[in-house]
């Protein structure tokens, strides 16, 4: 009993702190980010492979000894998205007329394809495969799509019903709005995986799931095993009719440790002590060729990946295409950095304040199905704010300091003076200048001393600011181009003050700085 | 306060505007026998040049009665931290906020439709902690759901737009702009800061925006202005670049009761003629206020 009361405190300790993960409860808490992001096995890897991240690394290790040692433990402590299936199962055990399971077989076909497919797709920098089935992706995808718009259309429901009493205790909290594309896909492999763990338990980590595969390997050499005791036991089926991997075969009085995810549900509901949880050292009758060629595999595939994924380009992603619509987030440095190590967990999308951030379905391409990307219709990418740097958990975005990002281009903005105001309607308008954090978007003396935006290229972040308030239409006046490799701005101020002295500031040609008084005021 | 109440409140405030835009010109004209028009405040801590400046004007007791609600409106635009002087120094409004409190007022209503996004704006500018412990009720400003359609008498271009509810519902509207260049204003001060009252700013911008700007002053005129010029930002405004390498601490502060006369000192303490600004320019011609400082009865303090 003591087991498993113990894996559901700390599986639900680890939900919920995944949960908060989403909910920015941690946001300006770096340190909590990377610990957080460090335990889940896939994202952690590619971060750690990526550039030696310790705490990713430690991650990694610390889950694969786990499991050498005490079974697939992860999948049922540590990986959300595993805790999520187990929410839903509880629910058959309480309220479903059958409740107990049934034994399944070990797919071990299907489970090895799907993950060679999706290792090999990886090493080639194709992403799909592993983002449709990385479990904590499949996790953050829910909670940020389906989980946190829920929860925000009812506390804004509150906010202002409360509003309405002039009580303003209850904050309305913004919502990306969501691609339908990415949201409809969501909603449905959610209900995908209610009906699969409904009937069929844990079959996702057993079929689908590439942690699941390479953990299994593991856990079937691991030190603790679930172990049926052939004495005590009588067959009575309890502990298989609970077992939601469907890994106990009680005729036989056999458990398959490697679709074992270790919740220890038979060992309590054993009423005997016909099954237990027990150390045996290893080797003593095992086949230790084949362990030894399952290391060499993990290993040799791990150093495969490690390899393979920091290379900076790949051929072909760093073509411009004329007018591209694709910004990612400072940090990820290049399409095709962010591309490879994306597993589309949308933590960026969630934890993002202003929501410029949103879910793409196609836009990456649909080898990089479901990356995030910046979309400036309704909003932008601020000045200081570095969140989605300091939650991603994969190393897409790489870390950056407030100093750096300000100075990261993303993209550079691009003016079209014939859809502009000032030249469409003879009026001033200035908006893009008045939200332009760097003055990359300033502005000129047009004619009738009114002023006109020109782009300083040299000194444009590709915030998206001008391009969100630009009020133009239906064709906006100044847009930003993405980078397919971010650039390197310059420092605003010194290209501004050398513009001046050229003559083409804002000063200099009697702009937008105000003439000196008559008589200025005294004191 | 339901809709038809909202409704009656605006048509009683637009009435109430008319007339005292009909009547502006003598109310200047009256300016020096009631005394202080306008105070203006050099050195000290932001807090200290209010109450100095206050005094000057008769005491926050002239503005503020007990029981009455009073909507405090800052500049609070950019997600930027104090010192950058993109938003009304926070200090100040903390002050304002005790003052009021410590006049009778029953509620005391600080907000702003921010440019950035609101929740971080109103926690970097630090406004909405010190509002919130001086014991100011600190309200959003970020939902249409706040604003209601209202008519503009008098708008050569303007004739209606959307306002935020507290600015209507509030017995005592006081203004607190900060002094700051701006790219297309030139300068921001108390009547651009109005534009924070409303929701569709991006309409003003392609349709005559300085003439918005002037026709949307009397709507609901602000009962007291205070003009922040503790740190003044010189240019590159309204936002500032590079961490506010344009910010020059003037450490002053103007404060009255007509806007027209507080924006054209704090636009000569910038160094700019009002009558160079498009918008202040238009105001004083159609005599929403004094923008002739020598008409003034003007109180001049050196802390």
């Amino acid at each position: 009993m003591k087991l498993k009361v113990l894996r559901i405190a700390v599986s639900l300790l680890f939900f919920s702190l995944f949960i908060m993960f989403y909910f920015s409860v941690f946001s300006g808490m770096a340190m909590a980010a990377e610990l957080l992001g460090a335990t889940q096995l896939i994202p952690a890897f590619i971060k750690f492979a990526a550039g030696g991240f310790i705490a990713a690394g430690a991650g990694v290790l610390v889950v694969l000894a786990l499991t050498f040692v005490f079974g697939r433990v992860y999948c049922s402590f540590i990986c959300p998205f595993g805790v999520l299936q187990d929410i839903f199962i509880f629910f058959r055990y309480k309220f479903a007329k059958r409740r107990v399971f049934r034994l399944q077989k070990n797919k071990k076909v299907l489970r090895y394809t799907v993950a060679a497919v999706v290792i090999i797709a990886a090493l080639a920098g194709i992403m799909v495969p592993l983002n449709l089935t990385e479990p904590f992706s499949n996790f953050g995808r829910i909670t940020a799509e389906v989980i946190k718009p829920a929860a925000a259309f009812i506390n804004n429901t509150i906010a202002g019903a409360l509003e309405n009493f002039r009580i303003y205790a209850v904050k309305r909290t913004a919502m990306h709005i969501p691609d339908p594309a990415a949201a409809i896909y969501t909603v449905l492999f959610l209900i995908l995986i209610f009906f699969l763990a409904l009937g069929k338990g844990r079959m996702y980590c057993n079929t689908v799931c590439p942690a699941g595969a390479l953990l299994g390997l593991a856990a079937k050499v691991s030190l603790f095993k679930i172990r049926p005791r052939q004495e005590n036991c009588v067959s009575c089926g309890m502990c298989a009719g609970v077992c939601k991997a469907g890994c106990i075969d009680t005729k036989a009085k056999k458990v398959d440790n490697e679709t074992c995810v270790s919740c220890f549900n038979c060992v309590a509901a054993c009423r005997k002590t016909g099954i237990e949880y027990s150390f045996q050292r290893p080797g003593l009758k095992e086949n230790t060729e084949k362990r030894e060629f399952i290391k060499k595999t993990i290993a040799v595939s791990a150093a495969a990946l490690v390899s393979a994924l920091p290379k900076p380009l790949r051929a072909g992603s760093t073509e411009v295409i004329k007018e591209n619509p694709i910004v990612t987030p400072p940090g990820s440095k290049s399409y095709a950095h962010f591309n490879k190590r994306c597993t589309a967990c949308h933590l960026c999308v969630s934890a993002c304040p202003t929501k410029v951030i949103k879910p793409s379905f196609f836009e990456h391409g649909i080898e990089h199905l479901l990356q995030p990307r910046l979309d400036f219709d309704d909003s932008y990418c601020l000045y200081d704010c570095v969140i989605c740097s300091e939650v991603c958990p994969t190393g897409a975005i790489k870390k950056v300091t407030k100093q750096e990002k300000r100075v990261i281009q993303i993209g550079i903005a691009v003016f079209r003076k014939k859809n502009c105001v000032v030249y469409e309607k003879e009026t001033d308008c200035g908006l893009c200048n008045e939200y332009c954090p760097t003055k990359a978007a300033s502005l000129i003396p047009y004619k009738d001393g009114l002023l006109i935006p020109e782009v300083i290229e040299s000194i444009c972040i590709g915030c998206g600011a001008c391009e969100k308030v630009c009020p133009a239409v239906p064709n906006k006046a100044i847009y930003v181009e993405g980078s397919p490799v971010h650039g390197t701005a310059e420092e605003p101020h010194k290209r501004l003050r050398r513009r001046e002295r050229k003559g083409r500031g804002e000063a200099a040609k009697n702009g937008s700085a105000p003439a000196a008084p008559s008589q200025p005021f005294s004191f | 306060m339901n809709r038809r109440e909202f409704l009656k409140k605006s048509a009683k405030y637009a009435v109430a505007a008319a007339g005292a835009f009909s009547l502006s010109g003598a109310e200047s004209l009256l300016g020096s026998e009631r005394g202080v028009d306008l105070a203006a405040v050099k050195g000290g801590t932001p807090g200290k040049m209010f109450d100095a400046g206050i005094n000057a004007l008769g005491g926050i007791k002239n503005f503020v009665k007990p029981n009455q609600t009073v909507v405090v409106k800052p500049n609070i635009g950019w997600d930027v931290i104090p010192e950058y002087a993109a938003n009304t120094n926070p200090e100040l409004v903390a002050v304002i906020v005790r003052r009021c409190i410590q006049a009778g007022a029953k509620r005391v209503y600080v907000f702003d439709h921010t440019c950035d996004n609101w929740i971080r704006v109103y926690k970097n500018s630090g406004i909405e902690h010190a509002a919130k412990t001086a014991g100011a009720v600190v309200a959003p400003g970020n939902n249409e759901s706040y604003y209601h359609e209202t008519a503009v008498p008098g708008g050569k271009s303007l004739k209606k737009t959307k306002i935020h509810e507290l600015i209507f519902e509030s017995d005592v509207f006081i203004n607190v702009p900060v002094l700051k260049h701006h790219g297309t204003t030139r300068v921001t001060i108390g009547m651009k800061n109005l534009m924070g009252n409303i929701w569709d700013r991006r309409s003003w911008h392609v349709t005559d925006l300085h003439q918005r700007i002037a026709d949307f002053t009397p709507v609901r005129k602000p009962d007291l202005t205070v003009v922040d010029c503790y740190r003044v930002m010189t240019a590159n405004g309204p936002r500032g670049v590079a961490g506010g390498r344009d910010v020059v601490k003037m450490e002053s502060q103007v404060l009255s009761r007509d806007i027209v006369a507080a924006d054209s000192a704090a636009a000569r303490i910038f160094g700019a003629d009002p009558m160079d600004i498009a918008h202040i320019k238009n105001a004083a011609e159609r005599k929403m206020g004094e923008s002739d400082l020598s008409k003034l009865n003007i109180r001049r303090i050196t802390l």
